[in-house]
C-alpha cells in the first residue's frame, strides 16, 4: 500500500464525494424578537441583510405577512427563507380555496413545522418565530428550530443576536430570577417599546444588527406596522 | 338505429346527445336498491341510523357495517355497494389523517366531503391516467359531523360526486318515503333525543323487517363525545322508547 | 452552520453520494461514479456594479474574465433584455453564456405565449431566483451573480440573485470586489442629492468605482460597459476605456 491515492472515504464506498467546493447555505443574519400578550402579538426584525462584513441590503424586513392574524418572522439564510415563505404562501392559498376559510394561527403553526421537517436532510437553514392572534383571541409566539421542532411560548428571541437578547427577556418578561416580581400580563405599549429597545441595544453590540427595525402588532383588529431607524454602521 | 339511450350509455365518460351521463345516473339508481340509511342534523349533533338487511339467521350481523367513524368529530353512513364504500371510507380517513398531521385541527365535514368527492370522480375506462375505478363508484354516503366554526352538519354525496348540505336525509331503497317523513317531522329546534327515536321511527316505517336491535345501526356526533356508535344495549332502549 | 452541513453530508450515517453506490462490490468502477458539476468555478469575472438613479438605472461592468493565468478580453457582460429590462452578471463567464441562453429563450417564450407581453424585470429577477435557487437544491448551481435592474411601472427597479437564490431588491449593489470598495462611494453618491441622484453625477459614481477596482484587482479590465434603463428604453454604451494614471506606480 504504497500508493499516494487518498484511501477511499468508508461513507462514499469509494465514489468521490459529490460536493467539495460548493456550500449550499450562507449565513445572512437577521435577529428576531416576538412578545405574546393577553390580546396582542408583537413581532420585530431588523432591517439589515448581510453575510460577513459585507452589507447586501439596509432595508430588508424579515417579517412576512401571512393572514391578518399571523406573521412569520424568518432568517438565517435568506434564499431558504425566501422560498420557505414562497411555499408557504401556495400552502395559505390552497387552504383557503378547499377549506372556504383562512388558516388560523395554530394550523399556520403546524403547517410550518410539517414543511421545515420535510427537509430533514436538507434543511431549510431558517430560524422562524411565527406571531399572531390564536382562536381565542389570545396573542400566540411559536418558535421553531430550523427542522420543524416548536412550541408555543410567552415570548422569544432568534437569529443572530437571540442569545444574546432571550436572557434579557426572560428577566423582563418571564419575570425570572425576580424576588418580587409584578405578575401583571404585559401591555401592548411596554411590549412595543421594549422590543424598540432590544434592537437599539442590538445595534450596538451585534455587527449584523442595524439600519433600521421593522415591527408587527397583531390584534384582532389586523397588523398595525411600525419602522424605527437604527444606527447605520 | 340509433335511436336508443343505450348507445350512449356504455363509455363512461361519453356524454348522450341530450347531455346526460348514463353510467353515472344507473350508478345513482343502484342506490336505490341500497339499504335505507338516514342522517339528522341538530343543534345539539347528528343522528346517523341505518337498516341492516340481515338476510339469514346464520349471518353474523354485526359484520356488517354501514355507519363507520372516519375521525373524532366525523361519521359516514352509506348505503349501495359497500365494496365500494371501503375504497371512499379508507380516502376519507387518510384525508381526515393527513388534515391533522399538517394543520393539527381536525378537518372541516365539507372538507371532508370535497376529499371524496374528488375520489368519486376518478372514473374512466383509461389505464394509465391514474384513473381509481372504471366506473362510477355506487355508493350514497351521509356525511355527519361537527364543524368546529358551524357546528353539526349533515352532508349528502351521490355517485356523481356532487356533495350538498341537508338538515336530514335519506338514502337507499326506502329513501322517498323516508325523505317525506321526514320533511314532515323535522323541525329545527329538534332536539338530539328527538331526532333520535324520530330517525328510529322514520327507519321502521320503511323497512321491510321488523325493526330490532339485530338488523338496525345507530350513531350520534356531538361536540361532547364526538361519534359514538350505539351498543346494542342503548339501541334497545332507544327503540324501547318508540 | 458548516457543522449542520458537515453533520449531514459528511456523518457516517448519512451520505447523499453512497446512494449512487449501492454495494461494494460496484467500487470504483466508473459506471458509479457521480455526474460532474460545477464544483468550482473556471473563468471568471469580475463586479457589476449597479446603481438607481432619479429617474432610471444604471450597471457598469468591466469586459473581460480571468483564470488565474489567463485572460478573456472584449468580453461584454452587461445584457439588455428587452426594452425595460437589463441584466449584469459577474461570476463563472460559462454559467454566464449559458443563463444568457436560457433567459432568450425564455423571453422568446414569453412573447409567444403572450402576444408581444414583454417579461417586467421584477419577474425576471424573481424567475432568475427560483432558478438559481433549484440549481442550488440540486448541488448544481449555476455560479454567478446577477443584477437585474429596469423600469417597473414607471419606476426604477433593481433585484439582486446570487449563486444559491438569495434574491433581494435594492437600490444600489456592487458584486465581487465592489461590494467591499464601492459602495460606500455610491451610496455617498445617493446621500448628497438626497436620494435624487441626476444621471450625471450617478455615471461619475460610477466610474470612480471602475477606477478604485481596476488600480486595485489584478484581474480587472480597463474597458467597461455603461447601461441606462431610463422610461424612454434600454441603450448600453462602450467599449469605454477607464482612465487611469499610472505614472505614480513608477516611483
Amino acid at each position: 500500500m504504497m500508493s499516494h491515492e487518498p484511501e477511499p472515504s468508508p461513507t462514499t464506498c469509494g465514489a468521490p464525494l459529490l460536493q467539495r467546493g460548493f456550500d449550499p447555505y450562507r449565513d445572512n443574519a437577521g435577529t428576531l424578537v416576538g412578545i405574546a400578550g393577553e390580546d396582542f402579538a408583537v413581532i420585530g426584525s431588523d432591517l439589515r441583510l448581510s453575510l460577513g462584513f459585507s452589507i447586501f441590503s439596509r432595508d430588508q424586513s424579515k417579517l412576512f405577512k401571512l393572514t391578518d392574524r399571523a406573521v412569520l418572522g424568518s432568517s438565517g439564510c435568506w434564499a431558504d427563507c425566501v422560498s420557505l415563505n414562497k411555499f408557504l404562501e401556495i400552502r395559505l392559498k390552497t387552504y383557503g380555496f378547499e377549506h372556504n376559510q383562512p388558516m388560523s394561527t395554530k394550523a399556520i403553526a403546524q403547517c410550518c413545522s410539517t414543511m421545515l421537517y420535510s427537509r430533514r436532510f436538507f434543511p431549510y437553514f431558517a430560524w422562524n418565530i411565527l406571531a399572531g392572534i390564536d382562536e381565542d383571541g389570545k396573542g400566540a409566539i411559536y418558535s421553531y428550530d430550523p427542522v420543524g421542532n416548536f412550541e408555543r411560548v410567552p415570548y422569544q428571541a432568534a437569529g443572530n443576536s437571540g442569545p444574546q437578547v432571550l436572557p434579557f427577556l426572560d428577566s423582563i418578561v418571564g419575570k425570572k430570577n425576580q424576588s418580587n416580581p409584578d405578575k401583571a400580563p404585559i401591555t401592548k405599549e411596554r411590549a412595543i417599546n421594549l422590543i424598540k429597545d432590544i434592537f437599539i441595544s442590538a445595534a450596538e453590540r451585534d455587527i449584523t444588527v442595524g439600519d433600521g427595525t421593522h415591527i408587527i402588532v397583531i390584534t384582532k383588529d389586523g397588523l398595525e406596522e411600525i419602522r424605527l431607524d437604527l444606527r447605520k454602521d | 338505429m340509433f335511436m336508443t339511450r343505450s348507445e350512449y350509455d356504455r363509455g363512461v365518460n361519453t356524454f348522450s346527445p341530450e347531455g346526460r351521463l348514463f353510467q353515472v345516473e344507473y350508478a345513482i339508481e343502484a342506490i336505490k336498491l341500497g339499504s335505507t340509511a338516514i342522517g339528522i342534523q341538530t343543534s345539539e349533533g347528528c343522528v346517523l341510523a341505518v337498516e341492516k338487511r340481515v338476510t339469514s339467521p346464520l349471518m353474523e350481523s354485526t359484520t356488517i357495517e354501514k355507519i363507520v367513524e372516519i375521525d373524532k368529530f366525523i361519521g359516514c353512513a352509506v348505503s349501495g355497494l359497500m365494496a365500494d364504500s371501503r375504497t371512499m371510507i379508507d380516502k376519507a380517513r387518510v384525508e381526515a389523517q393527513n388534515h391533522w398531521f399538517n394543520y393539527d385541527e381536525s378537518m372541516r365535514v365539507e372538507s371532508c366531503a370535497q376529499a371524496v368527492s374528488n375520489l368519486a370522480i376518478k372514473f374512466g375506462d383509461n389505464d394509465d391516467d391514474g384513473t381509481a375505478m372504471s366506473r362510477p363508484f355506487g355508493v350514497a354516503i351521509l356525511f355527519a359531523g361537527i364543524d368546529e366554526k358551524k357546528g353539526p352538519q349533515l352532508f349528502h354525496m351521490d355517485p356523481s360526486g356532487t356533495y350538498v348540505e341537508f338538515l336530514a336525509k335519506a338514502i337507499g331503497s326506502g329513501c322517498e318515503g323516508a325523505q317525506q317523513a321526514l320533511q314532515e317531522k323535522y323541525h329545527k329546534s329538534m332536539t338530539l333525543k328527538e331526532a333520535l327515536k324520530e330517525i328510529l321511527v322514520i327507519l321502521k316505517q320503511v323497512m321491510e323487517e321488523k325493526l330490532g336491535v339485530d338488523n338496525v345501526e345507530v350513531a350520534t356526533i356531538t361536540k361532547e363525545a364526538g361519534f359514538h356508535m350505539f351498543t346494542k344495549d342503548q339501541v334497545r332502549e332507544v327503540i324501547q322508547d318508540i | 452552520m458548516a457543522l449542520m452541513r458537515d453533520a449531514i453530508f459528511h456523518s457516517e450515517g448519512f451520505d447523499p453520494s453512497s446512494q449512487m453506490s449501492p454495494c461494494a462490490e460496484t467500487r470504483n468502477q466508473s459506471l458509479v461514479a457521480p455526474r460532474q458539476r460545477t464544483q468550482e468555478p473556471t473563468y471568471m469575472s469580475g463586479s457589476v456594479i449597479g446603481l438607481c438613479y432619479e429617474n432610471g438605472v444604471l450597471l457598469a461592468a468591466d469586459m473581460g474574465a480571468t483564470t488565474r493565468f489567463t485572460r478573456i478580453p472584449h468580453q461584454p457582460r452587461i445584457l439588455k433584455i428587452n426594452e425595460n429590462t437589463m441584466i449584469g452578471v459577474s461570476g463563472d463567464f460559462a454559467d454566464f453564456q449559458y443563463l444568457e441562453k436560457i433567459i432568450e429563450a425564455k423571453m422568446i417564450d414569453e412573447e409567444r405565449k403572450n402576444e408581444g407581453f414583454q417579461m417586467k424585470p421584477r419577474s425576471l429577477y424573481v424567475y432568475l431566483s427560483r432558478l438559481l435557487y433549484q440549481r442550488r437544491n440540486n448541488f448544481n448551481p449555476l455560479w454567478t451573480n446577477i443584477i437585474v435592474t429596469g423600469m417597473q411601472d414607471g419606476k426604477p427597479f433593481m433585484g439582486v440573485v446570487d449563486m444559491i437564490g438569495t434574491a433581494f431588491e435594492t437600490n444600489l449593489y456592487s458584486t465581487g470586489f465592489g461590494n467591499y470598495l464601492g459602495m460606500g462611494v455610491m451610496r455617498e453618491a445617493v446621500e448628497k442629492h438626497d436620494g435624487k441622484l441626476p444621471l450625471q453625477a450617478a455615471v461619475e459614481a460610477l466610474q470612480s468605482v471602475l477606477r478604485v477596482l481596476y488600480y486595485r484587482n489584478t484581474a480587472a479590465f480597463p474597458d467597461y460597459q455603461i447601461g441606462n434603463c431610463t422610461a424612454s428604453g434600454v441603450k448600453i454604451e462602450g467599449p469605454m476605456r477607464i482612465d487611469s494614471e499610472w505614472e505614480i506606480a513608477k516611483h
